[in-house]
């Protein structure tokens, strides 16, 4: 399992785990039952704290993605793909409306949008 | 306790060269020169004094750079420290004690001097115990007062034989007769050992109640 | 619980230590503050090297006077005024702690200390401060400890050397059960490392947060006197005067970014925390 951390970055490095594992799920990389590192060893590998990456498991855990029994670690649960993927498009969609407010509140057309959607979508860096 | 009898012994290499040089002058004294009983009893008592003070000087390299804290982590009690002092001055004295009797038993026999079991006893013995009681008074005063510990000791010792001086001069003139004592002395030899031997015990658990106390209340 | 300080209080001619803390298994927790602040006088409390007026110390759910020879076993220590006498060489000192713990892993020891350079024959007159700091870790970390104890222990090591110090400590960790308490000056040396960190001041705790709060809900904010003016300051903290305006830390990022999102919110670290408490007005 390979995760990245930024630590100049907005966003809590506990959500940057989260988010990383959630990815590796959907894209099947993690497969169910598989054997997370342990907190303290996570925590060495990304030289973070061991709360931090306690708080990440515990999300992950409250959101049905992963099951922690005692004494032997925690796994990925048992979820569809599906059901991962789902969750991924509604945060999709939450951007896209805040993308498109935006693009609202600056006076744009559909069409101009649609036409920056597309150049960004085909964009081969994206 | 193993721990600081080891830590001890490491420091000791750092003392013992000296050790070793009073120890050939003293084999010198006694092998090479005409053997008197007078002589033997000074280099005997110099000796034993000289490796109970090196033992306790010990400490000095306990203390030095605020060792003291660091060696207080250990896991060792407050009293096990000073336990292990006296241990280890004993086993230094002991080891003294048992090489200055084999060179006195070589002495007396490459010099065909009569053997005097009872003179021998008597000048070991003596040594032995003023090396106890020195190191009674020695070990509270370094654990109290570190370094100046020594200058303590010195001033003392020198007070009390000028004390002793003056007062035996003194008591000439007084109404006193002195040879009434040397006389209670002869008649009473065992009860006075066994009465010096119990104050002196007395004496080094005061010691040692005390450097306990020291060490409790110190600061590090 | 590891280590459990209540109101422990102890008088010095010029200064006065006031301070509770804790030590939970399977954490670790530092303590932050400048020179002078109070982190080694309640590190010696700890370890019964000084009286105190008041209060109590428990460690294994004992009192600091009373430990077994067993449980100082349990405890690795480094001291930053304190150590190894200069008069031995490390093979007298892998002999000593051979004689002091039963747990005392002497291959292990060698190994690490001719890992991290540090010459077994040599005597440790001869030894740079970092090569000094290098074998305190070494050794407080060479006998199966519960608890580690370290007081300034990343003083006098170059970043390479104090980075791999960090990872043994987090290696340290992965068995379960145990806890250190450590100590330092820098805070950044501690960031990233701490699950659990106590602010010290003046002989006083005037901060108790675990890392992950502290890095999710506290954050500086900057904005002009007239922005400063109409915003809510029940979660302000502490404010200071700059060039701009003022300068905020808040425990409550989250409130102040919904609510004034014009507002400059940044991440922030624990030098910061130290800087705004110690130089900003409270409130």
């Amino acid at each position: 399992m390979q995760i990245i951390i930024q630590n100049s970055s907005e966003i809590p490095i506990y959500e940057q785990i989260s988010m990383q594992i959630k990815a590796q799920i959907v894209s099947a990389e993690l497969k169910e039952h598989d054997l997370l590192p342990s907190v303290r060893g996570l925590a060495k590998e990304l030289k973070i704290s061991a709360l931090t990456v306690k708080k990440a498991y515990d999300y992950l855990e409250e959101q049905g993605f992963i099951v922690t029994v005692h004494g032997k670690g925690s796994f990925i649960a048992s979820t569809n793909a599906e059901l991962v993927k789902e969750e991924l498009r509604s945060q999709v969609d939450a951007d896209l409306e805040i993308a498109i407010q935006k693009a609202k509140s600056c006076g744009m057309t559909k069409d101009e949008m649609m036409e920056l959607f597309l150049l960004i979508w085909e964009d081969e860096s994206c | 306790m193993k721990g600081l009898f080891v830590k001890d012994l490491c420091f000791f290499r750092e003392l013992v060269k000296t050790l070793v040089i009073f120890l050939i002058v003293a084999t010198m004294m006694i092998l090479f020169q005409d053997f008197k009983y007078e002589n033997l009893m000074f280099v005997f008592s110099y000796m034993i004094v000289c490796s109970a003070m090196t033992s306790v000087n010990l400490i000095a390299y306990d203390q030095d750079q605020n060792g003291m804290s660091f060696l207080l982590t250990f896991p060792v009690k407050k009293k096990d420290y000073v336990r292990a002092k006296f241990l280890f001055s004993g086993f230094v004295i002991l080891v003294v004690f048992a090489i200055m009797w084999v060179l006195s038993i070589t002495a007396i026999t490459v010099q065909h001097v009569p053997l005097k079991w009872e003179s021998l006893l008597a000048s070991s013995g003596t040594s032995v115990l003023i090396a106890i009681v020195m190191l009674s008074l020695m070990l509270p005063l370094k654990l109290k007062f570190e370094e100046k510990g020594n200058l303590i000791m010195v001033v003392t010792v020198f007070a009390a034989i000028a004390a002793t001086y003056f007062l035996s001069k003194g008591a000439k003139y007084l109404p006193i007769d002195l040879s009434g004592i040397g006389a209670f002395f002869n008649d009473h030899t065992k009860a006075i050992i066994v009465g010096v031997l119990v104050v002196v015990a007395v004496g080094v658990i005061c010691s040692m109640k005390i450097s306990e106390r020291i060490l409790q209340k110190k600061e590090y | 619980m590891l280590v459990k300080i209540e109101q422990l209080e102890k008088q010095y001619p010029n200064f006065h230590l006031d301070c509770s803390m804790e030590v939970k298994e399977g954490q670790i927790t530092g303590l932050i503050g400048q020179n002078g602040a109070g982190k080694s006088t309640t590190f010696k409390a700890i370890l019964d090297l000084i009286t105190f007026e008041r209060g109590t110390i428990q460690i294994f759910d004992q009192d600091c006077h009373d430990l077994t020879r067993e449980e100082k076993c349990k405890i690795g220590v480094v001291l930053s005024d304190s150590g190894f006498s200069n008069y031995v060489k490390v093979k007298d000192v892998i002999r000593m702690m051979k004689a002091f713990y039963p747990a005392f892993n002497a291959d292990d020891f060698q190994y690490q200390c001719e890992r991290f350079g540090l010459p077994l024959n040599d005597k440790i007159k001869t030894f740079s401060t970092g090569m000094k700091a290098k074998l305190k870790i070494l050794a407080a970390m060479s006998h199966d400890a519960d608890l580690l104890i370290l007081d300034e222990p990343t003083a006098g090591l170059d970043v390479v050397v104090r980075d791999e110090i960090l990872d043994m400590l987090r290696e340290y960790m992965l068995k379960e059960g145990r806890g250190i308490l450590i100590s330092s000056h820098i805070a950044t040396d501690l960031e990233g490392l701490c699950d659990d960190i106590y602010l010290i001041d003046q002989g006083r705790i005037s901060l108790h947060e675990d890392i992950v709060t502290l890095t999710e809900c506290y954050g500086l904010m900057k904005m002009d006197e007239t922005q400063f003016e109409r915003v809510d300051k029940q979660y302000i903290l502490a404010q200071k005067k700059e060039h701009f305006g003022r300068v905020c830390l808040t425990n409550e990022k989250k409130f102040y970014r919904e609510n004034y999102p014009d507002i400059v919110i940044e991440k922030c670290g624990i030098d910061d925390v130290i800087y705004m408490t110690a130089k900003g007005e409270k409130r």
